[in-house]
């Protein structure tokens, strides 16, 4: 009996190593978060370049007749109401 | 540098409006293999290695479950803050689309992948090496406004159960909508946020919460236009007045009103800004 304790303090000590370094492999990999990167940069860089190549009355139209009146839908009743709601549930 | 668009290019602005709104709107379950494809070309676009590990959760409380799975360290708050919104970024995706497709900008080729994953999946979290992609509502309901709103259930549902409740574009607690016999005339009147206090009263019904109340007339107009002006003694706050009126579709309101208001014509002025003879005058005229 005493054999079979030991051999089971061994195996759940090897499985909470193992188990932290997997967490801890998975975990940094999850913490270093790249959507600013992917998103955020690269929208910018597109702006300026539209920008550079479009006049502000050409920018303008497509804005409204495009981009406002998607967001007023998607983004204002969708997106905005479902963030607002888990970060009220959050808080 | 374009100035203007041509004829050709301004027709095509409702169409790429329509599409983004069918993307943003969508409610077709996620395409895990075409967003895995798509969230690879997104990080290539800005040099980074493709990410080799995918997750996916069914909501966005799903997925902040899952990635405090994988790293319990991770604050719920951080989660949020690093979401990317693939359908939900409809709006500027959109923009930048018409502006590579249709006017032929060649640096929006740079939105190639973040375009069309938002084709395919709902919200993400992007992290070195791993993706979190989230599916998109499984049901999304407007009023005849567009505004958000459902009188019968949750108005936006994923398909673990997560869900908002609302009322012609203001998102209620979901107890109004799932136990409206709870919902009481004081309840509403006494609700802290007045958006949701109007739309508390709508759902009980403003005659109901008037009637509840024993609200007593001050002045009865001919006109059900102009309308009733009433008082109730509201709990916890006192004596009210409010202004009981029919709109042009038939539907009746019951607005708050200053407490100096002495008839039903003063108060329906009142809430144009105007003065009561001058609004039977405009009536007149119209």
């Amino acid at each position: 009996m005493k054999s079979v304790s030991v051999r089971d303090q061994v195996m759940d000590q090897v499985r909470a190593q193992v188990r932290d370094r997997v967490m801890d492999q998975v975990g940094a990999q999850v913490s270093a978060q790249v959507s600013a990167q992917v998103e955020a940069q690269v929208v910018a860089q597109v702006r300026a370049q539209v920008m550079d190549q479009v006049g502000a009355q050409v920018w303008a139209q497509v804005w409204a007749q495009v981009r406002d009146q998607v967001e007023d839908q998607v983004w204002w009743q969708v997106w905005w109401q479902v963030r607002n709601t888990l970060q009220n549930e959050i808080n | 540098m374009i100035k203007n668009l041509t004829a050709e290019q301004e027709a095509l602005l409702p169409v790429y409006r329509d599409k983004w709104l069918d993307i943003g709107l969508s409610t077709e379950p996620l395409n895990f293999e075409k967003a895995k494809a798509a969230v690879c070309v997104a990080y290539e676009s800005v040099g980074l290695p493709k990410p080799t590990k995918f997750y996916t959760a069914k909501s966005p409380v799903d997925a902040i479950r899952l990635i405090k799975n994988l790293n319990p360290r991770m604050e719920t708050n951080k989660i949020m803050s690093d979401m990317a919104y693939g359908c939900h970024d409809a709006n500027w995706l959109g923009f930048y689309q018409y502006f590579r497709d249709v006017v032929g900008i060649k640096a929006c080729e740079k939105l190639d992948g973040l375009i069309d994953l938002a084709h395919h999946c709902g919200w993400l979290n992007m992290y070195h090496d791993t993706v979190v992609f989230q599916d998109r509502p499984k049901h999304i309901k407007f009023d005849d406004q567009n505004r958000l709103h459902c009188e019968y259930g949750p108005a936006i549902l994923y398909r673990d159960g997560y869900s908002v409740y609302a009322w012609h574009g203001v998102t209620i607690p979901s107890e109004w909508i799932t136990n409206k016999g709870e919902l009481t005339a004081k309840i509403a009147l006494t609700w802290a946020n007045t958006e949701q206090r109007k739309a508390a009263c709508e759902i009980i019904g403003w005659a109901t919460v008037l009637r509840e109340l024993n609200a007593h007339t001050i002045d009865s107009d001919e006109d059900p236009m102009i309308g009733t002006l009433l008082e109730v003694d509201i709990p916890d706050i006192g004596e009210e007045k409010f202004l009981r009126v029919l709109c042009g579709t038939g539907r009746e309101f019951a607005i708050p009103v200053p407490p100096n208001m002495k008839t039903a014509l003063e108060a329906n002025a009142w809430t144009y800004g105007l003065e009561g003879n001058l609004l039977r005058d405009l009536e007149v005229r119209t």
